[in-house]
């Protein structure tokens, strides 16, 4: 018996039959890397956001979805929270027991999140700018490396942010924002966001603006009407949608800022017995503010998911099952379909074992491709997974 | 028993197991670098007798030597192994895979016999392709060879190896009359020079003054 001839001879076939071969091979690599992808993609899932969690003690927000509220405060995951107001983060602050930075997360540009916050962020996250500098003025903003490298944006562009809904032109205008900062990788949601000063994302949502100067001296012509105080410009005066040099003086809020909206405050007890003292003061608020902590909704959230993984596995363990006992089913009929030539070669002289050698080296031929694209696959994965799972997240 | 020729048969008895057919030979004898036709028409048994004598069938009486082997009697892993090293067979179907080239189908029973092609056995091959004017269809797969170019590399293949014993299933039947003369050319000149005896099944009457002695199948169908 020739084992070369016989493998020489299997190889041969399939290669023949490549389009046949490289299905059957790619059915086997999925069945056997489905399981695997999935595994790995909740193993990600996990690491990542346990990470996060973990390094972020409590989140201040209010009534709904503790996931919700969790999911928009580390992943900055655009969901229906109602707002918090900066009054009551400033109440909590002024407790003495821990510090806060707040988290406007509403807006965006294209698919990017916006975040509003303070630059107490940046080195509680440890991120830090690589090219330019912090926003230091209304209408600035610093990017995450990803979205900076996939949008090709360099310090000095620009950066408008996206309406809320297409259809309503009484909605927020796009800001064109001057982007002064770069951030440093972080392998986090970070390098995937566009960060702004909080005072921004209210400029944004309209509480603030700028126009034209409509004070005597230049703007005479633009006044329609004055009233206790208050002049109302007319059809002619100029909004701004971008703060510059020239105009960054013509820009003011209207409103107590104590009610402004922040979605969420990150939270950083001074000490542990702080941490337990503002739980108990923040169980039961009458206006809904509560403190959510990150690592047991955590806990609570990948209980689901990894009943669902276990579900998922057996569900496609299940259909690996099937598709191997197909795929044994397509080898055999495809035995036989050739046994006319398997009886050539055994009249030609080559021996049974021979022959049993060229079935064995084709099953173990496609059977190895299988597992070599399976491994590539998996391969592929691991190397995407955590990027998949923040981009998920997001 | 000593055989007297290089190929001997006697008191042959073989059927299908049907009534329609029974096939009946009392003796085959062929001695070193003679032929022998096998004539008849379609359905007369010639393939059938062919086949006994190869030890591709085994006969339900009777004995057959190749050599000093009875191989009537032995066992399917031993003829196996007989035929690969000492019996070169055409065919009638040419028996090719279609997925090697005409180069690897001839070089086949090589490959089998001793794991590797030794280089004499490959010069061989290409000098057979060359002499039956396929030289060129070398490397060409042999689904895309015509039925002509098809026979052609099947005697190749069944001469490569030099075997002893030499059996042709219409050979020529796919042949232009330049060629067919070439192909028994080739058969014929093999017999000679190896002293190799040569059964060969044909229809063809311009082939059968070329025998060194005839059989006429169809006397033997009951």
């Amino acid at each position: 018996m020739s084992f070369g001839a016989s493998a020489n001879l299997a190889a041969r076939y399939l290669v023949r039959h490549r389009v046949q071969t490289l299905l059957l091979a790619s059915t086997l690599a999925l069945v056997l890397a489905l399981p695997v992808a999935v595994r790995l993609l909740v193993r990600a899932a996990e690491k990542e956001m346990r990470a996060r969690a973990a390094d972020t003690p409590l989140i201040l927000g209010t009534r709904g979805s503790a996931v919700d509220l969790m999911l928009a405060a580390l992943y900055f995951r655009r969901q229906a929270v109602e707002p918090l107001t900066v009054g009551q983060i400033d109440e909590l602050r002024a407790s003495g027991m821990a510090d806060a930075i707040p988290l406007q997360i509403r807006f965006h540009a294209q698919s990017a999140p916006i975040v509003g916050t303070e630059l107490e962020y940046f080195p509680y996250r440890h991120l830090h700018v690589v090219q330019g500098r912090m926003f230091t003025r209304l209408g600035d903003c610093v990017l995450g490396a990803a979205i900076a490298e996939e949008r090709k944006l360099k310090v000095g562009d620009h950066v408008f942010s996206s309406p809320e809904s297409t259809f309503d032109i009484a909605g927020v205008y796009p800001l064109k924002m001057r982007v002064t900062g770069i951030l440093a990788a972080a392998g986090t949601v970070d390098d995937q966001t566009i960060f702004v000063d909080l005072k921004t994302t209210w400029l944004i949502d309209g509480r603030a603006h700028g126009h034209d100067d409509l004070t005597p001296a230049t703007g005479a012509d633009l006044v329609l009407m004055k009233e206790e105080g208050n002049v109302v410009g007319n059809a002619a005066v100029k909004m701004y949608n971008e703060v510059t040099d020239k105009n960054e003086d013509g820009f003011h809020f209207h409103g107590d800022q104590a009610t402004f909206p922040v979605t969420a405050a990150i939270v950083l007890p001074h000490e542990e017995k702080g941490e337990a003292l503002l739980a108990g003061r923040y169980l039961k608020r009458p206006d809904g503010v509560r403190l959510v902590r990150p690592a047991q909704e955590l806990d609570t959230l990948l209980g689901t998911l990894f009943r669902l993984e276990s579900l998922a596995v057996a569900g496609l363990a299940l259909t690996g099952g099937c598709a191997l006992a197909v795929g044994s089913i397509v080898f055999a009929l495809s035995f036989r379909m050739r046994q006319r030539e398997f009886q050539t070669l055994a009249d030609i002289g080559i021996s049974a074992s021979s022959l049993r050698a060229v079935r064995v080296f084709e099953v173990i031929l496609v059977g190895a491709a299988g597992l070599f694209l399976a491994g590539g696959l998996i391969g592929g994965l691991q190397w995407l997974a955590p990027t998949l799972v923040r981009l998920s997240l997001m | 028993m000593p055989a007297p020729s290089l190929i001997s048969a006697r008191d042959l008895r073989f059927d299908y197991g049907g009534e329609s057919f029974a096939l009946s030979v009392d003796a085959v004898e062929v001695s070193s670098g003679r032929s022998l036709g096998l004539l008849g028409p379609s359905g007369a048994g010639k393939t059938t007798l062919l086949r006994l004598l190869t030890g591709l069938l085994v006969p339900r009486a009777g004995k057959v030597w190749l050599g000093e082997t009875e191989v009537s009697t032995l066992q399917a892993g031993m003829a196996r192994r007989f035929r690969l090293e000492q019996v070169g067979l055409v065919f009638q179907d040419f028996a090719l895979l279609d997925y090697l080239t005409a180069g690897e189908n001839i070089l086949l029973p090589g490959k089998f016999l001793s794991g590797a092609v030794a280089s004499e056995t490959e010069k061989r091959g290409r000098e057979l392709a060359e002499r039956m004017e396929i030289k060129e269809l070398w490397n060409r797969p042999a689904v895309r060879l015509s039925q002509g170019e098809r026979q052609r590399v099947a005697v190749a293949r069944a001469l490569v190896q030099r075997p002893k014993f030499v059996f042709a299933d219409e050979p020529t039947a796919s042949l232009d009359p330049r060629r067919r003369e070439l192909v028994a050319d080739v058969l014929f000149d093999y017999a000679k020079e190896a002293g190799a005896p040569l059964v060969f099944v044909t229809h063809d009457s311009a082939l059968v003054e070329r025998f060194d002695e005839t059989l006429h199948v169809e006397a033997l169908i009951r």
